[in-house]
């Protein structure tokens, strides 16, 4: 959009210097150029404000999920304290557990010794007289059976510890994976978040850009308007004249450079700005510094760099028929140079991001506009 | 050898044998009545009872079961009673023992049965389990067997002496109704004091030398028979040897 607009003022400019076209024409066409300006403009206002409002909801959405991020981070620290807490309890049960075993062991080697000793006693006591042997051997019996107790309490209790110990390790385990998944929630959302702030710095250098194109499309809508307030004075009579006869057959013009159509003529959906642009000419990709040559002979009527389309070509051919070629690596000729059908002007200049390069093309008959497809051969 | 002085031999040693197996059997019952009394004495029924409780429910217990039949004591005993008793008996027992650190026993009851109840102490013991319930209980069922055993042997003596005297009673009235009938008693031919005396001579030789001598070494936890039953003896035996002396003249 900013490449119709501008080569359309300086087709206009150069045009209005060169073209034989009358002045009611060319005013005409001006005014449609800036009516189309304007429209251009407006939309770029909407754009900004529409990006704007993204930009902002896009903040909102980036504070949400600053909230999630920390409400996830406390979560994980949650889940880290509990996990070391479980950790901390497994390992307290099974020493405890293994402090259980040890205890038992050292019962049952005791109740074993008081067995012994309460068996021997029976077998070598007097079973006629004496009631002092029976004291004795309830007192072993009691004894051991209170060990008895003990030990099946100790067993009690391991049992239960380990328990207690395998639920601790499959709570652990669980810990472990909610702190898994948790952790993959925070990155997640941490994701989310770098990914809206870029989303929030693109929209932001959309709106510094859109800004920028408003303005380029304000310079250009006040360029246009100086023109049409200058086409209002008085012309010479060459300029008055009438419209030369139009002599180009379609297809019958020379490529430019040897490529594809990177954007072609017309009304054209931008995806990158979401919105319509009408492109005045077509954008080729080619090699990079590939020759650019003269699509029918003439002469060059402007030879130079012009805004930000880098070197610009003008070539008049004649009959009304002017081509422009933007965005040139070099120019190999100059303003006044006659120039063959076919023949090398320029180099196409480097697109910037890849090694290929590209060369914009306009076609106009007076200050309209034509589809160069039409009118180039076909390849 | 005159037949006087032969019926006065056959009258020492009849006496000789009679004295030697009375002074046995004397013996006999007594070491048996001893033995039974020794027993008795030691035997108890321990009760035991399955929890710690007061001196209050001790007490109580303690009537119940003394009111039970064939009970001739009952002594409640406390648990630091019982291990204080054991500490002084066996010190090393209760040390080994109580690793734990707290006194495994539960209070008791000693229970002294009577004499007829000795016998019947299963019957006695379901009895006392209505009383309480018992967590163990404890007696000798061997000293039990001993002390019936020994009982039983007593009887039988006393029986079998019992009958001797009855046969040496019917020997000596024998002998009177004859003399009686010659009359011949009280005079001097008829000569009953010399055997009767060689008779008594011959029982107390018996005694001397068979039982006296021979067992005075041994411990002295035996018992020997008592005075009166001994003169009984000498006396029987005097008057066995006249009643089998004595002949009509």
């Amino acid at each position: 959009m900013r490449a119709a607009g501008v080569i359309a003022l300086a087709g206009g400019l150069a045009l209005g210097a060169a073209a034989a076209a009358s002045a009611q024409t060319v005013k005409a066409q001006k005014r449609r150029e800036l009516t189309d300006v304007q429209k251009q403009l407006e939309q770029t206002r909407r754009d900004i404000e529409q990006y704007k409002q993204q930009e902002q909801a896009l903040g909102q959405d980036l504070q949400k999920i600053q909230s999630r991020t920390g409400e996830s981070r406390r979560k994980l620290e949650q889940l880290r304290q509990h996990e070391a807490d479980a950790e901390r309890r497994k390992t307290e049960l099974k020493a405890k557990l293994v402090s259980l075993g040890q205890a038992s062991a050292y019962w049952h080697d005791a109740l074993a010794a008081d067995v012994r000793r309460h068996a021997w006693a029976q077998a070598s006591r007097n079973e006629f007289y004496g009631r002092g042997d029976l004291w004795a051997e309830a007192f072993t019996r009691a004894a051991a059976l209170e060990k008895v107790d003990l030990l099946l309490s100790l067993q009690g209790v391991s049992r239960q510890t380990a328990l207690a110990e395998a639920e601790s390790r499959r709570k652990a385990q669980e810990l472990s994976q909610r702190k898994r998944l948790a952790q993959q929630e925070h990155e997640t959302t941490q994701q989310e978040y770098e990914r809206k702030k870029a989303a929030i710095a693109e929209t932001h250098e959309k709106v510094a850009e859109a800004v920028a194109r408003a303005k380029e499309l304000e310079e250009s809508a006040r360029a246009l308007t100086r023109l049409i307030r200058a086409l209002r004075e008085p012309r010479t009579a060459s300029a008055s004249k009438a419209r030369p006869h139009w002599d180009v057959p379609a297809n019958s013009l020379l490529w430019p450079a040897q490529g594809s159509v990177l954007k072609p003529f017309g009304r054209q959906r931008n995806p990158e700005l979401d919105t319509w642009v009408i492109n005045q000419g077509i954008l080729l990709q080619t090699a990079s510094g590939a020759a650019v040559a003269a699509v029918r002979g003439g002469k060059v009527i402007f030879s130079g760099p012009f805004r930000s389309y880098g070197q610009v070509l003008i070539l008049d051919h004649g009959s009304n028929l002017f081509s422009i070629y933007g965005e040139l690596g070099a120019l190999l000729t100059k303003k006044g140079d006659q120039v063959q059908p076919g023949e090398v002007i320029a180099k196409a200049g480097s697109d910037g991001a890849s090694a290929g390069g590209r060369l914009y093309f306009e076609l106009r008959r007076g200050t309209e506009a034509l589809d160069p497809l039409i009118w180039l051969k076909k390849p | 050898m005159s037949p006087r002085r032969s019926q006065l031999v056959f009258a020492a040693l009849l006496g000789l044998a009679v004295g030697v197996s009375g002074e046995t059997l004397l013996f006999l019952q007594r070491q048996a009545r001893v033995v039974e009394q020794a027993l008795e004495q030691d035997f108890r029924v321990l009760l035991f009872l399955r929890a710690d409780a007061d001196d209050g429910k001790l007490k109580v217990l303690a009537e119940q079961l003394r009111a039970l039949p064939d009970v001739d004591d009952v002594r409640p005993v406390g648990r630091q009673e019982q291990l204080s008793d054991l500490r002084r008996d066996d010190p090393e027992l209760v040390e080994s023992v109580m690793l734990v650190g707290d006194n495994p026993l539960t209070p008791a009851f000693e229970v002294r049965l009577a004499e007829g109840g000795i016998g019947r102490v299963t019957e006695w013991l379901t009895r006392a389990q209505s009383v309480a319930d018992f967590a163990d209980a404890r007696y000798k069922p061997a000293e039990v067997q001993a002390i019936l055993q020994a009982r039983f042997y007593a009887r039988f003596i006393d029986l079998a002496l019992a009958a001797a005297v009855c046969a040496l009673a019917a020997l000596v009235l024998a002998g009177l109704w004859a003399a009686r009938r010659a009359k011949s008693l009280w005079t001097r031919q008829s000569g009953w004091p010399a055997a009767a005396s060689a008779v008594a001579a011959a029982v107390a030789a018996a005694l001397v030398a068979a039982l006296l001598l021979p067992m005075r070494g041994l411990s002295a936890w035996w018992d020997f028979p008592g005075a009166l039953a001994q003169a009984l003896l000498v006396a029987a035996a005097a008057g066995a040897g006249w009643a089998l002396c004595a002949r009509p003249e």
